[in-house]
């Protein structure tokens, strides 16, 4: 996994992270957030069977973040 | 058919049953299409992460209309395996082939010097759109994976 950022931060003033480096492109990071919006606040699973989803599969595939 | 609901017969019939996801989940994937990168190279990428993921489904699959209007060459497609030394392949689609591998065999292998190369040929806003494809290709070949069966042989 990269320690540092790989792109530079697309917000004048801001440190590089993964909201600023994804403002890079803008219409495609409304679109994903909304999706991911979408999967936290519908459908019939719990949200914290959601989080220990989330957080398994970070585990799994070594996510530090 | 899917094991899931009775009658399902493929991904949208399956989305369909969560009509807001569905309609998120398009809305992703209407943005990949239109971004900054060449969608033929969408395409490639697309095609070769089923591959490698194993969603002979995929390949079934109508071309996308912006991969169509962006004339993606059938010959390619049809030579995917073979882009790391296939002369037809630009120094864009195999900058951007490389990553797509990389990200859906082990993505803690792509280097710094992997996403430059990709930087230097699609540019950062690039960069961002090609990766958030790669990760709807990969829940999406694996939604059809878990979900689906194969199609019958000869339609893959």
């Amino acid at each position: 996994m990269s320690t540092t950022p790989r792109l530079p931060s697309a917000v004048d003033g801001k440190a590089a992270s993964s909201r600023t480096v994804l403002a890079h492109s803008p219409s495609v990071r409304k679109a994903f957030d909304r999706m991911y919006a979408t999967l936290w606040s519908n459908g019939a699973a719990d949200v914290d069977v959601k989080e220990l989803m989330r957080l398994r599969n970070a585990r799994v595939t070594d996510c530090g973040l | 058919m899917s094991w899931l609901v009775e009658g399902a017969g493929s991904r949208d019939d399956l989305l369909a049953l969560h009509p807001a996801l569905a309609a998120d989940h398009q809305r992703v994937l209407d943005e990949v299409w239109q971004s900054s990168v060449d969608a033929s190279i969408i395409e490639f990428c697309r095609l070769r992460t089923a591959t490698i993921l194993g969603n002979t489904r995929a390949w079934s699959e109508p071309r996308s209309a912006a991969a169509v209007a962006a004339g993606v060459d059938e010959s390619l497609v049809a030579d995917l395996a073979k882009w790391s030394t296939h002369p037809g392949f630009s120094p864009a689609a195999k900058a951007c082939l490389g990553l797509a591998e990389q990200y859906v065999i082990d993505v803690h292998g792509i280097t710094d010097a992997q996403v430059a190369e990709v930087e230097r040929h699609v540019g950062p806003d690039g960069v961002i759109a090609l990766t958030t494809a790669l990760a709807v290709w990969e829940i999406t070949h694996r939604f059809d994976n878990a979900l689906l069966d194969p199609p019958p042989e000869g339609d893959a």
